[in-house]
């Protein structure tokens, strides 16, 4: 084997490491100056702007190509950058621990990744110090070469699972807040949250609040009429589009597509005129009705679409046999086509159940609050005096629970459907 | 006219005076303030007092709990004291009051006579009571003015109020310390307005309905095959649905943007022409003075926010999806942790933000900084943005990665071996098969986006406002129009800015599809 070719193609994995964990803590870094700037914190601002230049250098220094050409120089750029990381986070640290309100989590947090990165970058670079200077041999590189095969994947792994350990924490933070303020005393929004103080009372208020049911038995009304109502009408127009080639079927089908261009504000102002004169506004009718035919053109896409997969051929068959249309539908068709209208009626119930505007707007009365208005009325005061925020926390876990898990569950169906709706619709 | 208000129909006017209970020793300020109710659809107060030498304006105060000094007086929560109203004294003779709009904000008249016994009297056809000229919603009586009665709207019906009017000289300070404070209930039903006459409407749809039936009857009998003709009686209730209760409502708003239909004339609007869309750019309400009504302020922050957070979804939904399915460990209880913004109620999850964002919230608590996200113009703007951001992230993850996972593995492994670098990869592989997903899901997703009221409304209500009758700082033109339609009850020049919105997404939309060539119609 020739001497150069493999020194040329090999990096040690402990730099390449390096660089990728760089890559976050540069992330984290950038963060760092952002957070320091908004805390008016000019000394600390500066200090994580030094921190980030030595963290983009150490990102961008390393030869990406291959073969690589190891740089003596680079090797004292690695070196100086890796201790002037470390050394400027700790400074990091000390600076806010002189400060009034001393060191806290977040502090840690930022400046750790910097810190270890850093020290790591210096090792690795001092290790490897053969290798920049291009005096690494043969045996050397095989063995790098090997060890490199051996820990790629563990160290990418190991940087993904960091990744998306921050931004699984970035996603479930608002609703363990929400958890944590619903379990704590008082109903103001400064929460000091602890285990020993931890209390069920906002939970026993909403459990035994005559309001909240009402609230929750308005938006099961409305959703479930909502679904069935929409589902009765969407179910026949579906199946026509799918079946039958007919004049006209051609600008239907547009039809129910420019339909969800429409803006609800458009709709809105008439809406409201309309459903005030028929006396609808405060009504479960007025809202269905409303809900239907926004959700109508979705539904009907969705299950044109399965109708679509179901072979004509199924039905021709059963009417050779003598079946007749009702039978047909009854027995063939409606069975068939069972998963489809599960999803379009998850759909329809959840676009009723989070619907806000029409709501808002058909609503007055307190009592025929649907549960998106009722629960924003509880914290509507703009200031934090007037409002239940300890009592709307729990209402909202307590709503959210059945949410999620039903989102959970038919996660693949909600996309596939809403990716159907989007790339028909 | 404008701004005739329902109180001079006097449709309902019942008040109590309940207490009036001054301050011990403190002589008071202004001489027989007089409470009277008068009491209207908004359930308003009507107020007067006697103008007093030297004042330069006269602060108005009024709140829940009974006060004796200015600091004590909370109302609607407000922890802030503060007047909640103000009438201004001009150094010269009032202008022409015809000339002067009546903003709904507070109404006001002025005369040159004493209080009457009766404040339920009409002012706006009394000869001796003349309306004021307004700046920026604060009505200016002139220095002769002896007497002066307004109507303080939205006060809640059965809650005892407390009133005080203060007097402030030219220096700002108190030309008298007393202060005598006033309570009074309103105890008005609110009245209903007479029915509209709803006759057109249902003309209109019977019309509609008629006619569509007899077009499908039409074409079910000469259709030309026996067979196919029966589709017509599938799809018949969901065309009449839609037709009545979708196009038939637009037809009517773009009616309804002609004419000048508000909750005032409720049903009785007249046909105006283009004045609504006149009213929408010209400087007629322009209160702050920068030469925009507030549209193009609007237009722009709505541009800014629909491709800011559609590209920040497309741009995180892509890298996180590849991240996803770059193999992981655990990519199941990842996928569902990332879930959770998209599942979790949109309006809990906004209400959960504004929480925390709160200047005493938890963001503030942890970073430990003190901004008040949701107080200042661009943090506001930041703040609607990102939380946006937040729940829109995972549903474009999940959708990408699911297209993602339709690429076939064998031609990354052919990449692979001809040594194709990771961003060629990207551009050249991944990117043109995510492409036919990805066109329509942001074409939709900007306009969701651009109609996505419940973020904005519920985090920052459109807020921090700017001036009254302006659109807020962070408002986007739905969020406006509810405002013009809804608080302010103009309906027909809702109607309008509806119909510009519509406009633009017809002119965007088609813009879009002709550019990307996208989204064919599937037949």
């Amino acid at each position: 084997m020739n001497e150069n070719l493999a020194t040329k193609w090999w990096t040690p994995v402990s730099l390449r490491g390096v660089v990728s964990f760089a890559w976050i803590s540069l992330l984290i870094t950038s963060l760092m100056c952002g957070i320091s700037w908004m805390r008016g914190d000019d000394t600390g601002t500066s200090m994580s702007l030094m921190v980030l230049i030595a963290n983009s250098v150490i990102v961008w220094i390393l030869p990406e190509d291959v073969p690589a050409r190891p740089v003596p120089e680079k090797f004292g750029l690695f070196v100086v950058c890796g201790a002037s990381m470390s050394a400027l986070s700790i400074n990091y640290l000390f600076h806010r621990s002189g400060t009034d309100i001393g060191l806290t989590l977040v502090d840690y947090w930022m400046a750790s990744p910097s810190l270890v990165v850093g020290a790591a970058a210096v090792t690795a670079a001092i290790k490897s110090s053969r290798w920049f200077m291009g005096r690494a041999t043969t045996s050397e590189a095989l063995e790098g070469l090997a060890r490199t095969k051996r820990h790629t994947g563990r160290i990418t792994q190991t940087a993904k699972q960091i990744v998306l350990l921050h931004l699984g924490i970035f996603a479930i933070l608002p609703p363990i807040w929400t958890i944590m303020l619903s379990l704590s005393p008082g109903n103001s929004l400064s929460m000091d949250f602890s285990l020993s103080t931890a209390t069920l009372e906002h939970y026993r208020k909403m459990w035994e609040s005559d309001r909240f049911w009402g609230w929750l038995w308005n938006s099961i009304v409305v959703s479930v009429a909502t679904t069935i109502f929409g589902l009765t009408v969407a179910f026949p127009a579906a199946y026509g589009f799918s079946r039958y080639r007919f004049h006209g079927r051609k600008i239907g089908l547009f039809m129910f597509l420019i339909v969800q261009m429409f803006p609800g504000a458009l709709i809105l102002v008439p809406y409201f005129i309309v459903m005030k004169g028929f006396g609808l506004l405060n009504t479960y009718v007025g809202l269905v009705i409303a809900y239907s035919v926004t959700a109508l053109p979705l539904c009907v896409w969705l299950m044109k679409g399965f109708f679509d997969t179901i072979p004509r051929e199924l039905e021709e068959a059963a009417r050779v046999d003598g079946c007749s249309q009702l039978q047909i539908f009854t027995r063939i068709i409606f069975p068939l086509s069972l998963p489809a209208v599960a999803v379009t009626c998850l759909f329809s119930f959840l676009a009723a159940w989070n619907e806000y505007l029409l709501a808002l707007t058909f609503l007055s009365d307190t009592d025929r609050y649907t549960l998106p208005v009722g629960l924003a009325s509880m914290v509507s005061s703009a200031q934090a005096g007037d409002s239940y925020w300890g009592d709307f926390a729990a209402a909202s876990i307590l709503i959210s629970i059945p949410v999620v898990l039903l989102f959970v569950m038919f996660q693949r169906y909600l996309v596939d459907g809403m990716v159907a709706g989007a790339v028909k619709g | 006219m404008r701004g005739r208000l329902a109180v001079s129909s006097a449709i309902a006017l019942i008040a109590l005076l309940l207490s009036s209970h001054a301050v011990a020793g403190a002589p008071p300020l202004v001489t027989e303030v007089s409470i009277d109710g008068d009491v209207d659809l908004n359930n308003r107060v009507r107020y007067g007092f006697q103008t007093v030498e030297g004042s330069e304006r006269y602060n108005i105060q009024y709140s829940d709990v009974p006060f004796t000094n200015l600091s004590e007086s909370v109302y609607n929560g407000q922890s802030q004291p503060g007047p909640q109203a103000w009438i201004l004294v001009s150094p010269e003779p009032a202008d022409d009051p015809e000339s002067a709009e009546t903003l709904k904000f507070l109404i006001c008249w002025w005369a040159q006579l004493e209080l009457p016994d009766s404040l339920a009297g009409d002012f706006q056809s009394n000869p001796d009571w003349r309306e004021p000229t307004f700046q920026v919603g604060m009505p200016i009586v002139p220095p002769e003015a002896v007497s002066v009665v307004c109507d303080l709207p939205g006060i809640v019906r059965g809650q005892e109020v407390y009133i005080a009017t203060v007097s402030v000289d030219a220096n700002g300070e108190f030309v008298d310390e007393g202060l005598e404070v006033l309570s009074a209930v309103t105890l008005a039903e609110s009245a209903k307005p007479p029915d509209p006459d709803m006759t057109s409407v249902y003309i209109a749809i019977g019309v509609i309905l008629g006619s569509l039936c007899l077009t499908a009857a039409v074409l079910y009998f000469i259709s030309p095959s026996k067979r196919e003709r029966s589709g017509y009686l599938f799809i018949l209730p969901a065309i009449l649905l839609l037709a009545t209760l979708t196009f038939y409502p637009v037809g009517y708003g773009i009616y309804l943007s002609f004419t000048d239909e508000s909750a005032e004339n409720y049903g009785q609007g007249e046909f105006v022409g283009l004045d609504n869309y006149e009213t929408l750019f010209s400087d007629e309400r322009d209160y702050d003075g920068d030469g925009d009504p507030g549209f193009w302020r609007t237009f722009t922050f709505t541009l800014v926010w629909t491709f800011g957070c559609v590209a920040m979804h497309m741009l995180l939904g892509v890298m996180f999806a590849m991240l996803l399915e770059s193999g992981i460990i655990g990519k199941v209880a990842w996928r569902t942790i990332l879930l959770i913004p998209w599942a979790v109620p949109g309006y809990i999850s906004v209400i959960m933000w504004r929480g925390m964002l709160n200047r005493f919230g938890w963001v503030n608590g942890i970073l430990t900084s003190d901004i008040d996200y949701l107080g200042l113009d661009n943090w506001a703007k930041f703040s609607v943005i990102f939380v946006n951001i937040w729940m829109g992230f995972s549903f474009m993850t999940m959708t990408t990665s699911g297209a993602l996972a339709g690429i076939p593995k064998d031609m990354y492994e052919a990449a692979n071996i001809d040594g194709v670098g990771r961003y060629h990869r990207f551009r050249h592989l991944t990117l043109p098969q995510l492409m036919p997903a990805l066109v329509p899901l942001s074409l939709l997703g900007m306009i969701w986006t651009f109609n996505l009221f419940h973020v904005i409304f519920l985090m920052t209500g459109g807020g921090p406002d700017r001036f009254y009758g302006e659109p807020g700082v962070t408002d986007i033109l739905v969020t406006f129009v509810y405002d013009v339609a809804f608080i302010d009850g103009e309906y027909g020049l809702g109607a309008a800015w509806s119909v510009v919105i519509f406009l633009m997404l017809i002119i965007f939309s088609t813009a879009y599809l002709v550019v990307t060539k996208g989204g064919e119609v599937e037949g």
